[in-house]
């Protein structure tokens, strides 16, 4: 059975916070979770062993910013060509041939012209270097997540179909104003749907920002808006910060439930995203 | 005529016509305006509305960054023209302010270190991204009163609260005020980390200042 089947067929349950649970275990605030695949590789695989375990159908690989762009940003040392291949090989030897293992790729964390000093040729490169390395790693396939540019997304679509033939899943991150959902840029939640699957996506949708409260209403948006399969992966709800750290305020069973009600929408992707955890898979699991 | 500048001035920072705003500022300063008045009276008003249009979802991020773009070309030519006008009721009162480790967003910290110079503080903006140690280290050197910590994501936030303990432990704490600010922070936070200021924005920043400094 390939992918879309499979999707078609049974849905498909994405993994949990990546980021987070690293934070959980001593990754210090400001240090891309990403060069832990080096530094503290037991970690990583602790965590993507912890959702093959909660019974996820697919794990992403915690190579959401290890792109030449982005290192270049934070100034490291190491090499994001070594830290995402050594990335998709901790995710695979987790998954043990249980789950999927999907290539994460995360935005370039500059502006685009002219917002910023960033031309849409050198964030396509970029790109593309990220995906070429992961195809060569033989990831399951690919999902670009926490997009706050419609612009900057299709951009990372072209990249990855440039250099590979591997589906690709594409998700935006979106805020609740009066008006509607919207990126901080501004692209409309239905209009940044539609674009995206025009580019043969073999999935779209939204991630992150929203609670898995809000973001059944966003869900029910995407679901009406395009024909392909929706992916959904919210918030365990608002980060409140602590003196103690950080919190996020659903519990797994409320997420669950959200979730539920996301599935029963006919979403057929879903997982979660900053402050989940491998309790909150395998609670979604529970009620498949 | 002034009053017409002041209003023009405000609609092209909301605007982010740069060129018009430059040119508007120019005449006021040749009619003899005071560089203070086109601040306080016509580009904070103008921001703040700025802010209200982000919150309702009129507005987005580009608009928002291009009205920065062009209230620093503005405020380029103010400031210095402020600091001299400033200069017979200045506090003399030293700052230091920057945003902290990890955290690369700059606009609002900036906006805050120019309405402090405008009010007369002496003012060293160490920019965006600055290890906390750095902070110390200058916060001696310039032998400031108050350190101004900015923050815009939920895990630098923590740093502002090391940055109190580190401070504690090397002595410095009853030599300095600490205010925070930025936009996951709060009252609350800046209660329970132990802060002694905290603003909501930038002219609130100033009047806490001035409250921080006449209380020494």
């Amino acid at each position: 059975m390939n992918l879309a089947e499979r999707i078609r067929d049974r849905g498909l349950l994405l993994d949990g916070a990546m980021g987070t649970e690293l934070q959980r275990k001593g990754l210090p605030a400001g240090t891309p979770p990403d060069l832990w695949n080096l530094q503290n590789p037991e970690a990583v695989k602790e965590v993507h062993a912890s959702y093959v375990e909660a019974d996820s159908d697919a794990i992403s690989a915690n190579t959401f910013g290890s792109s030449p762009l982005r290192f270049a940003a934070h100034k490291s040392s190491e090499s994001w060509e070594i830290v995402t291949r050594r990335g998709i090989a901790l995710a695979r030897e987790a998954a043990k041939g249980r789950a999927l293992v999907a290539g994460d790729i995360g935005p370039s964390g500059f502006l685009l012209a002219p917002h910023g000093p960033t031309t849409d040729e050198e964030v396509e490169r970029s790109f593309a270097a990220q995906a070429k390395v992961m195809d060569e790693e033989g990831v399951d396939f690919f999902i670009a997540e926490t997009f706050f540019s419609l612009q900057e997304i299709l951009l990372a679509t072209r990249a990855i179909r440039s250099v590979s033939a591997r589906p690709f899943f594409l998700s935006m991150t979106f805020e609740k104003w009066r008006r509607g959902f919207f990126s901080i840029m501004g692209d409309p939640i239905v209009a940044a749907m539609n674009a995206m699957a025009e580019t043969g996506a073999a999935a779209v949708g939204a991630n992150c920002s929203l609670s898995s409260a809000d973001m059944i209403e966003a869900a029910e948006e995407i679901r009406r808006a395009v024909p392909i399969p929706v992916i959904i992966q919210p918030n365990a709800g608002q980060p409140q910060v602590t003196p103690e750290g950080t919190f996020y305020p659903e519990t797994a069973e409320t997420f669950a439930e959200n979730i539920q009600k996301i599935r029963a929408l006919g979403v057929e992707i879903v997982g979660g995203c900053c402050g989940t955890r491998p309790e909150t898979i395998a609670a979604i699991r529970a009620q498949w | 005529m002034q009053e017409d500048i002041l209003v023009k001035l405000g609609e092209a920072v909301q605007a982010a016509d740069k060129n018009h705003a430059v040119e508007l500022v120019t005449r006021g300063l040749n009619l003899g305006m005071r560089a203070t008045d086109l601040v306080e009276r016509a580009c904070i008003p103008a921001m703040q509305n700025l802010g209200d249009l982000w919150e309702e979802g009129e507005i987005f991020l580009p608009e928002l960054m291009l009205s920065a773009e062009t209230m620093k070309a503005v405020m380029a030519i103010l400031t210095p023209r402020m600091a001299t006008e400033q200069k017979e009721h200045s506090t003399s009162a030293r700052i230091v302010i920057g945003t902290v480790q990890g955290d690369i967003h700059d606009i609002g910290k900036s906006l805050v270190a120019a309405m402090l110079e405008a009010a007369g503080f002496q003012v060293r903006d160490l920019g965006a991204d600055v290890p906390l140690e750095k902070f110390c280290e200058e916060a001696a050197a310039f032998q400031a009163q108050i350190v101004c910590l900015s923050a815009l994501l939920t895990t630098t936030m923590m740093g502002q609260k090391t940055l109190i303990d580190m401070l504690a432990q090397r002595e410095l704490r009853q030599k300095v005020k600490v205010m925070v600010g930025g936009a996951p922070v709060s009252r609350r936070w800046a209660e329970e980390i132990g802060a002694d200021g905290y603003g909501e924005n930038a002219i609130e920043a100033v009047r806490v200042a001035r409250q921080l400094i006449q209380g020494n």
